[in-house]
């Protein structure tokens, strides 16, 4: 089988699987790099299609990447801002030199029913959705049991293993029914009034964007002022799209025969935190009537 | 000239903060001088003037021609913040970002195949009790706030003032962009220095073998852009920001070191990497403006995190 033949067999049985069709055609889910009709002699699906993947990869003797990242550092792959960028050059030369090949699997893999991201990243955290909302279809879960944001920031850690989260909110409210995101699929926190807190990937920082991109931290930090206490778990876009590609992993061998198929994971890009960056805490959103530390030059 | 200068700022600044942006705007030469200076009460528009030479100004809420009272210069305009500015008598405040959590919608999310559920999105925000209780609270204490962008069109004047604050005045590399060479410091020292001199704590991150030396720095506060930012990198070793995505520049960062071109990377959140240009700008404003009273709180880290 080739790769362009296994992208038709995929598209096929979305489809059989009642996976509403695109709007328009993706411009994400496209060949990325290399020979789309060269024979599969393996493939790995991962989260982020980094050069340390491409090189794992390699060694195992697998030539195909189902990725549901970009490759080459901006969501829509196309290269040109790079131009003879030397981390990009050699990025592509060893593509082209171990003959992999290289398909994004971005939308498809969130037009699924369930979405596979959502569904893997659930399961990595061992939860259930109570509902998942017409738009934006992320899950809304309640708690087995009321916990601290501390605690729950620690159950997520534990679950996921990262270690380049960051968190807002104060450590101590009590936190009933969380908000799940994958990746920049952030939940909006107006548009989950009923959530205490969003464990979620990455989201922008600051008020830069346009809406309805915001700065979800802000408003965090906010409710909590006007005594709704709310917070945000921040576990990185590789700590919520890498692992949930076991799940692609895992449709695709239901009805690819006779190919190796395996999830990579492409791992949190982040170094460990160095001694003293740990249990640290927020005092910007603090609970009513905690005191706020301040240096106020006047 | 330069003594009561000096024992004028010192006044006004923690001995960290003068050390770093004090010597930073002695740098940038004299500071600027307005009409109204010695007025009691000048308006929101002429104290915006002291600031035209480092920052551009937007009007956000309330009235340029208001009297100030007293002002404020916040990195982080949480409604926490913007009490604790109305209880020391603020009518004026000065920030780097909207208290209302990103700019207006834009044409394209308007009217783009997601434009119900933007619509939707940003109906909510406006119905939420945290945007009515800000709304509220601004057109109660009749506050006027302005967005300040630094200026660019030379060089960026907030790279140059995280430079000052980290005691690199003087080590800028000419050029185009904002890279420093200063002596001696490591991806292990830089994470040092943005914890130390930055304020940064659980929200940092970073990209790189700790003992690495690092010749030169890229400087982008705020978040660092893609394209603009893998073209200044070339010519750095490391990059010192404050928000960034995870699938561009900080994978590119992560490429470069499996690609045998290491570039390291450390990113201290958005807000922290803003506030020594808020800074400079406190600077001049209560240069321009010593009898309005000013309030500019150093603002903490907004993350924590646990040990994994």
């Amino acid at each position: 089988m080739t790769p362009r033949e296994l992208v038709a067999l995929i598209d096929r049985k979305a489809a059989e699987e009642g996976t509403p069709p695109p709007a328009a055609p993706s411009r994400r889910d496209t060949f990325k790099a290399g020979n789309p009709d060269a024979p599969i002699t393996g493939i790995f699906t991962t989260g982020m299609s980094t050069f340390d993947v491409l090189r794992r990869a390699a060694a195992a003797g697998r030539n195909m990447i189902i990725t549901h990242e970009d490759t080459y550092f901006r969501d829509n792959d196309i290269p040109d801002f790079l131009g003879d960028d030397p981390v990009y050059l050699a990025k592509k030369a060893f593509i082209e030199r171990h003959g992999l090949i290289i398909w994004r699997d971005h939308d498809l893999a969130h037009r699924m029913r369930p979405d596979q991201l959502f569904a893997g990243q659930l399961r990595v955290l061992g939860w259930t959705a109570d509902r998942i909302d017409p738009a934006p279809r992320m899950p809304i879960v309640t708690l087995p049991k009321p916990m601290t944001l501390a605690d729950l920031t620690r159950y997520c850690v534990a679950r996921t293993g990262t270690h380049s989260h960051r968190v807002t909110g104060d450590p101590d409210m009590v936190v009933r029914r969380v908000a799940i995101g994958v990746g920049y699929a952030f939940p909006s926190m107006p548009t989950v009034p009923d959530v205490d807190a969003i464990v979620g990937g990455e989201s922008a920082e600051g008020s830069a964007s346009a809406l309805p991109t915001m700065d979800q931290s802000a408003f965090a930090a906010d409710m909590t002022s006007v005594g709704r206490p709310r917070g945000i778990i921040f576990l990185g876009h590789m700590g919520t799209e890498d692992a949930p590609m076991i799940v692609t992993a895992e449709w695709l061998r239901s009805f690819v025969p006779g190919i190796p198929i395996d999830f990579l994971p492409a791992g949190e890009p982040f170094h460990r935190p160095l001694s003293g960056f740990d249990n640290t805490l927020s005092r910007r959103t603090l609970a009513p009537g905690k005191p706020e530390r301040r240096r106020t030059r006047t | 000239m330069r003594r009561r200068l000096t024992t004028a700022l010192t006044t006004l600044l923690s001995r960290r903060g003068f050390c770093a942006a004090g010597g930073q705007a002695l740098a940038l030469g004299a500071l600027p001088t307005v009409a109204g200076a010695q007025t009691a009460h000048p308006t929101a528009s002429e104290i915006l003037s002291s600031l035209a030479r480092l920052a551009e100004t937007e009007l956000v809420a309330g009235r340029l021609d208001a009297p100030v009272t007293g002002m404020a210069l916040l990195a982080d305009p949480t409604l926490a913040a913007l009490r604790a500015a109305v209880a020391a008598g603020v009518s004026l405040i000065l920030s780097p970002e909207t208290p209302f959590y990103a700019r207006p919608m834009d044409a394209q999310a308007a009217n783009g195949p997601f434009a119900a559920m933007a619509a939707s999105t940003v109906a909510a925000l406006h119905d939420s009790p945290a945007y009515k209780a800000k709304q509220a609270f601004i057109a109660h204490h009749d506050l006027t706030i302005c967005r300040l962008t630094p200026r660019t069109a030379d060089h960026d004047l907030s790279a140059d003032a995280v430079a000052a604050r980290l005691g690199w005045t003087g080590h800028r590399v000419a050029g185009e962009h904002s890279i420093y060479a200063p002596p001696n410091v490591t991806v292990g020292a830089l994470v040092h220095l943005a914890r130390t001199r930055l304020g940064a704590s659980g929200g940092l991150r970073f990209i790189g073998d700790p003992a690495r030396r690092l010749g030169s720095i890229l400087i982008v506060p705020g978040t660092a852009e893609v394209v603009s930012t893998t073209r200044a990198l070339r010519y750095a070793d490391a990059l010192l920001t404050g928000d960034v995505r995870e699938w561009e520049v900080v994978t590119y960062v992560h490429d470069s070191i499996d690609a045998g071109l290491p570039k390291a990377m450390v990113a201290t959140g958005r807000i922290l990497s803003e506030q020594p240009f808020l800074e400079q700008c406190t600077l001049a404003v209560r240069q321009a403006f010593p009898r309005v009273p000013l309030h500019a709180p150093v603002q903490p880290d907004p993350f924590w995190r646990i040990q994994a």
